[in-house]
């Protein structure tokens, strides 16, 4: 017991440091921290009331008062931007979750069971796959309907396919290693043996993909509430912000290119420790990545 | 035509990574007459690999460096050629048998076009058909019909793509052969097949070889000449015979025949060398084998003499020294 | 050789069937759950109990579930896909109208990011490490993360509205001037194209990288070849490899990015097409529309598989 709790330590010890080595990666989980409990925050730090409107100050420029301006309804834009952070950060972990979830499930079925059982889940993840994400969680969302939950829902359900197949991927290679062949034989039953080694596998490689597909929930719930199948109007959706202050583009660029911004970065913030998570996680980059880490020596003979 | 076809002088090699500098090879010399086979002996990280990259100059780029000493092979001195005037000379005077044939052929490429490549960028000027003849030519030669040189290198056996790498390396007959390790990774009955196969092409095309093994059994069988590598330098060099009968051995060949599993006799455990070879990212000023030699005494503390104990049989040791 | 590629992509066109016929079913059910009634919806509130019933009947949305579908299906062998409530006409000319729009668009989009994706990868490979590489790279990390519609926003303020050098929307098929068509495409090519353009680049770099520590790298060198040769005949057919695999998830993926594209840029195109249908519950054209998407994604993959046998002789075999 003592024993696995102190490999466990240096495993995880080896991905925060090479996490923690690339300091770009470090800014970038500083800025999500920051951007996540404004969020959390919003009463407190937003400046203004995010529904408060101002028909006299409608369409204001960037100015000291309004950072970002105002927009059509007189409603402060940095405001609603950090509310719209709420939006974001909610609907890109829930929906994640809910597709990490239902797609490791069925791919450790699909892997564990195989024959019919496997070539009909797989066949219906090709199937799903083959309709692009963005078609199908618009698809989905009609028939939800708008709101929070619905689309994280119809976005987590549109990502289902790729966990599946990844699970799936890991279940078959797993089952093949020696360590589970040698639990086999020592006895352990299948489902014993499942839980006990696939799982974990599959968990941690799950785990790199969800946070690879954060930025993409995000961008896919910013894209269906510009397409104004998102969130509903009164509520802040940076994506919906984009969409209203689209028509005053001409006029006042500001209040749609601001919340536009902040997808950007947030995105591009959950790509980059998605990639170092994964890297990080890679045994083939073992020995390459961290300070600390021992490095290539070349070939030597 | 240059009096020998290898002369390596005071050869240094550093490997320069983020973390540390590598100190490979630390002063080695090493001639080679024409058509000689040699057989390099060393532990792993002895710098065996290194040497052989460096003759052919494809040390990493922006990792390996020469600090010093200098290549002649055939006349060229290789360590100030033109990258273009090398380009001339590697698979055509010069050739490499690597160690892996799992992962030194190109997966996406025939077998036959991987021959007719390295003979084509050294003979410009011969026709297709002629080309092509010699493909087939070389390909019967390393034991493997003609007729497969359409296939892709996943098609063939692990000993069958060995033979392919010993194609390509002998197509142009170069006049040295660097062979790293060429039976590491295959199984030992095909090991004694590819070593012959070897031997029997180098004899026919009279080309030299640098045998790089850690097993003194092939050294026995194939080589003329042996040399010992220790943590980056020659410490014992002579002909085969030398090394094998002398009574006149440097402390650590003689560990590494002692650490050979004898069949005649019954032991419990197996020989070993006592400690381990020194870091290579530290500079060691004198013998660099003392920690673990059991001869040694205050004098190892210098660079030890390099000692001709019969003619020919050169070893880098205090022992000797009169 | 090549009967082993052609076993291999009789077996991917079977399998693809299977995949579109299961996509079918999806929609199909899918659309049965889909809140709403398109005869409603067409009529508007006032309309009476007589009318919806007629045209409810007309449009066939009065038959079992079952009957719909096998309807359906019979339908599409015969080249019918039924007609759309909303726009009054046949669904399949307007989807094969509405398809050549998009494709017009996707083609030049996919082809842009390829070549110049490869390009920038292999730049940044080459010189891994300095400026070069880490300007490269950033502009990579920031293509994927942004809003396609954003983007598109942004161009549209400095191309049209700012310099007004560019139409702000809009689509000219290309029979009607081959100026006019470019001048209208290239913004929503650039925005379609900037996504995959950066996964392009970050994998190229990445292959090329993995290439270059490969044994076969070294051999290749020690034969002497030029440095051109290794680049071309040893490292980029290796890396295309992985490139190719991004090939087919992007072009599945840039055929989805038309629904934003479109409805930015204002294009008639299969991706509005969409959106209107979806918004507007017409059923049918969605079901087709889906189904219509579906194919161009499975033939996509389809060529991407072509393309890895070709290129991977390791592939043939299972």
């Amino acid at each position: 017991m003592n024993k696995k709790s102190a490999f466990q330590k240096i495993k995880n010890s080896r991905v925060v440091r090479v996490i923690f080595a690339r300091k770009s990666v470090v800014f970038c989980l500083a800025v999500l921290l920051l951007l996540i409990l404004a969020a959390i925050f919003a009463p407190i730090v937003a400046p203004y009331d995010p529904y408060k409107q101002d028909l006299k100050g409608m369409l204001q420029g960037m100015g000291p008062k309004h950072i970002f301006g105002t927009d059509a309804m007189g409603r402060d834009v940095l405001t609603r931007i950090i509310y719209g952070g709420r939006v974001s950060f909610t609907v890109g972990l829930v929906s994640v979750l809910i597709a990490g979830t239902i797609g490791m499930i069925l791919g450790l079925i699909a892997g564990m069971a195989g024959g019919i059982v496997d070539a009909v889940i797989m066949r219906f993840m090709d199937a799903m796959m083959s309709v692009p994400m963005i078609i199908m969680a618009l698809f989905l969302g009609s028939i939800f309907g708008k709101g929070l939950g619905n689309i994280c829902l119809a976005i987590g359900i549109s990502m289902i396919p790729s966990y599946a197949r990844v699970t799936r991927g890991q279940v078959l290679t797993v089952r093949e290693m020696d360590y589970v062949t040698a639990g086999t034989l020592c006895g352990a039953s299948k489902l014993k043996n499942t839980i006990s080694h696939i799982f974990p596998n599959c968990v941690s490689s799950n785990i790199v993909l969800m946070t690879m597909n954060l930025g993409n929930a995000i961008l896919n719930e910013a894209a269906l509430s510009f397409l104004g199948m998102g969130i509903n109007p009164p509520t802040a959706s940076w994506g919906s912000m984009v969409n209203d202050g689209y028509k005053y583009m001409g006029t006042n660029a500001v209040i749609a290119i601001a919340p536009g911004l902040f997808i950007m970065i947030t995105v591009l913030c959950f790509n980059m420790v998605g990639d170092a998570l994964r890297d990080a996680m890679d045994p083939k980059l073992r020995g390459t990545l961290g300070k600390k880490g021992k490095g290539k020596k070349g070939k030597k003979g | 035509m240059a009096d020998k076809l290898l002369d390596i002088k005071d050869l240094s090699i550093t490997y320069n990574t983020e973390i540390a500098t590598v100190y490979a090879v630390n002063g080695m010399s090493l001639s080679l007459e024409y058509g000689e086979t040699l057989g390099l002996v060393g532990e792993t990280g002895a710098g065996k690999t290194t040497t052989c990259l460096s003759i052919m100059r494809l040390l990493p780029e922006g990792i390996g460096e020469v600090t010093n000493g200098s290549i002649m092979l055939d006349g060229n001195d290789m360590l100030n050629l033109s990258e273009d005037k090398v380009r001339e000379l590697r698979g055509n005077i010069v050739s490499m048998i690597f160690q892996d044939p799992m992962s030194s052929l190109n997966p996406v490429m025939t077998v036959g076009d991987q021959i007719l490549e390295v003979l084509k960028t050294h003979n410009k000027d011969m026709s297709k058909a002629d080309l092509d003849k010699a493909v087939d030519n070389m390909m019967e030669m390393v034991g493997i019909p003609a007729n497969r040189k359409n296939e892709y290198p996943h098609e063939f056996s692990g000993g069958m793509k060995q033979r392919i790498v010993i194609a390509i390396a002998l197509v142009c007959e170069p006049k040295l052969i660097l062979a790293d390790e060429p039976t590491t990774a295959l199984d030992v009955t095909i090991q004694a097949q590819m070593l012959g196969l070897i031997n029997d092409l180098q004899k026919r095309l009279n080309t030299a070889m640098i045998l790089v093994t850690h097993d003194l059994g092939v050294v026995a069988q194939t080589c003329e000449k042996v040399a010992v590598m220790y943590a980056g330098e020659v410490i014992e060099y002579g002909k085969a015979e030398h090394i094998f009968d002398s009574e006149k051995l440097h402390p650590y060949t003689r560990g590494l025949f002692d650490a050979i599993p004898k069949l005649d006799e019954d032991t419990e455990r197996l020989v070993t060398i006592d400690g381990m070879i020194p870091d290579p990212t530290q500079i060691i000023e004198g013998c660099r084998f003392a920690d673990r030699c059991k001869f040694a005494t205050d004098k190892c503390k210098m660079a030890p003499p390099v000692v001709e104990v019969e003619p020919g049989h050169l070893i880098k040791c205090h022992r000797y020294d009169k | 050789m090549s009967n082993k590629l052609l076993k291999m992509i009789g077996r991917r066109i079977v399998q693809s069937i299977i995949v579109i016929f299961i996509v079918t079913l999806i929609v199909f059910l899918l659309n049965q759950m889909v809140p709403g009634d398109p005869i409603v919806n067409f009529l508007g509130s006032n309309a009476t109990e007589e009318q919806i019933a007629y045209y409810t009947q007309l449009f066939g949305y009065d038959q079992p579930v079952l009957v719909q579908y096998f309807k359906w299906i019979q339908g599409l062998f015969h080249g019918e896909m039924g007609r759309s409530v909303l726009m009054q006409k046949e669904i399949s000319t307007i989807l094969f109208q509405r398809l050549q729009v998009t494709l017009s668009i996707v083609f030049p989009a996919f082809i842009l990011a390829v070549v110049l994706g490869v390009v920038l990868g292999i730049v940044a490979a080459k010189n891994r490490g300095t400026a070069i590489d880490s300007v490269i790279s950033f502009f990579a990390n920031i293509g994927m993360s942004m809003p396609m519609f954003w983007f598109g926003m942004i161009l549209i303020l400095i191309f049209a509205l700012k310099l007004g050098v560019l139409p702000t929307s809009g689509f000219t098929a290309f029979s009607e001037g081959a100026g006019e068509w470019a001048s209208h495409i290239v913004l929503p090519m650039i925005v379609l194209a900037m996504g995959p353009l950066a996964q392009f680049t970050r994998q190229t770099r990445s292959s090329m990288l993995e290439v270059i520590r490969q044994d076969y790298v070294t051999t290749a060198r020690a034969k002497g070849i030029s440095q051109r040769a290794i680049t071309f005949k040893h490292q980029l057919r290796n890396a295309f490899i992985p490139i190719i695999t991004v090939m087919g998830v992007t072009l599945g993926g840039m055929i989805g990015g038309t629904v934003l594209v479109e409805s930015i840029f204002v294009v008639p195109g299969l991706g509005n097409l969409m959106i209107t249908s979806i918004k507007g519950r017409d059923f049918m054209v969605v079901q087709n529309g889906v189904l219509v998407i579906a194919i161009a994604v499975a033939i996509c993959n389809l060529i991407v598989d072509i393309l890895y046998g070709v290129i991977d002789p390791r592939i043939r075999n299972d």
